[in-house]
């Protein structure tokens, strides 16, 4: 993940790209070999060129796509706490939360409020006799 | 629930009789793969005769949850690369998922999720054919599909009991059918005569601890499945991060280094997933008039 620089930017696929669209960071092969630098503004060249490459995702400036259904930062964190709702006495579970939580709020651009990820993983629960069938 | 509507279920979904049928092609590979003289050139030449298959074999066998390094472009290599047990299972995911992609895409996704988590936490482990609990991850949910196919009352009443008890699937199932969709799942990979490795995984992925030969195998799919459920690629209304088994976790003995590295790799991963999933779906826009 690139460092924050504090721009709005999003990680999309390339399929959902656009031309017009601007480059937030380069794209590079797997070898790091820079395919196409950051701010280069998308056209349909470019875009068919890096779909013979197979790219698969690129960060470009903004917030341009927007997902239907896509939900505010209060509506995810409930969502990660209903899924965890069952497993928080499971430290490597509560680990992954954790996780989660801090990587949901470092994304929403609040990194002071993100809690320390603190867990002890040696410890997991077997499913009580209810759960095991 | 008493023995004999359990029985007849289980009768009912052994039939196996609104599933695709397995193409022929998967008779007449198992006879090659007997004979020790075919080659896979030859194994691979009677796939091509399918286009259709050949094409979402190779997919497949491109995507990131089997994670080879070169894009593998002919049907022989990926047989050798990933043995026949694999291929044997990817051409019965390809044609039961079929019907997943038209009517439950986010099993499908949550399918290929858990595969991908399964290949990174065994090349983690340095297993040795990390390939075939990629399959066994991919294939893991059969079961459920088998069910919402063959027993569609049941499925229905399934879900409304996950809903109005708020208990997970599994559960549910146990209720209505007197068996889960993991054994389900091991039924009908018995029943395709897929390898114990593969079969074992699948029916034991709730409980790993049920596993007589293959504990290790089980236990990264029960963990495969736990880590994509929790990273929010779950499966309808059954939303609840599953209870972790000890045993499993033991066995695994993952550091929070090896976790954070696995995480790490799924979450940049997913993309190829999400992009696999995108595609599908706008094809699925393209046509309208599915059968399903």
């Amino acid at each position: 993940v690139p460092a924050d620089t504090g721009e709005e930017m999003q990680k999309i696929l390339l399929a959902q790209a656009i031309e017009g669209m601007t480059l937030a960071h380069d794209i590079q092969t797997s070898e790091g070999r820079i395919l196409c630098g950051k701010g280069t503004k998308l056209s349909e060249t470019i875009l068919s060129r890096l779909a013979r490459l197979e790219i698969v995702s690129i960060i470009v400036e903004g917030m341009p796509v927007t997902e239907p259904g896509r939900k505010s930062l209060a509506e995810e964190m409930a969502d990660i706490e209903n899924r965890f709702s069952r497993v928080n006495d499971i430290a490597p579970l509560l680990y992954i939360k954790n996780r989660l939580l801090s990587r949901l709020l470092l994304a929403h651009q609040n990194p002071a409020a993100a809690p320390a990820p603190d867990a002890n993983l040696t410890r997991a629960t077997e499913p009580s006799p209810e759960d095991s069938q | 629930m008493n023995d004999s509507l359990r029985d007849s279920f289980k009768k009912r979904l052994r039939e196996v009789k609104n599933l695709p049928t397995l193409p022929g092609i998967v008779n007449k590979l198992t006879r090659m793969a007997s004979d020790p003289d075919t080659t896979s050139e030859q194994m691979g030449k009677v796939i091509s005769r399918d286009h259709i298959l050949a094409a979402k074999l190779l997919r497949l066998v491109n995507s990131a949850f089997y994670g080879f390094p070169q894009k593998i472009s002919s049907l022989s290599y990926a047989i050798i690369l990933l043995g026949f047990n694999v291929i044997k299972s990817l051409i019965i995911s390809a044609s039961i998922f079929e019907i997943m992609e038209s009517h439950d895409l986010e099993l499908w996704e949550h399918s290929m999720g858990c595969a991908l988590a399964c290949n990174i936490i065994g090349k983690r482990l340095g297993i040795k054919e990390p390939e075939e609990i990629s399959t066994a991850g991919l294939i893991h949910d059969i079961g459920k599909v088998a069910i919402k196919i063959e027993l569609p009352q049941q499925y229905h009443q399934i879900l409304a009991l996950i809903d109005t008890k708020q208990i997970p699937m599994w559960k549910a199932e146990m209720e209505i059918l007197g068996f889960d969709h993991a054994e389900a799942g091991g039924w009908l990979a018995k029943y395709w005569n897929l390898p114990a490795r593969i079969i074992e995984p699948i029916a034991c992925h709730h409980d790993p601890r049920k596993a007589k030969k293959e504990q290790l195998a089980s236990s990264i799919i029960h963990v495969g499945d736990i880590l994509i459920r929790s990273l929010g690629y779950g499966h309808a209304v059954d939303i609840w991060v599953p209870r972790l088994s000890q045993r499993a976790w033991q066995l695994l003995n993952l550091g929070r280094k090896d976790l954070d590295a696995i995480l790490d790799e799924i979450e940049e991963k997913i993309w190829d997933i999400k992009g696999f999933t995108l595609s599908i779906q706008k094809k699925l826009e393209n046509q309208p008039g599915l059968p399903y």
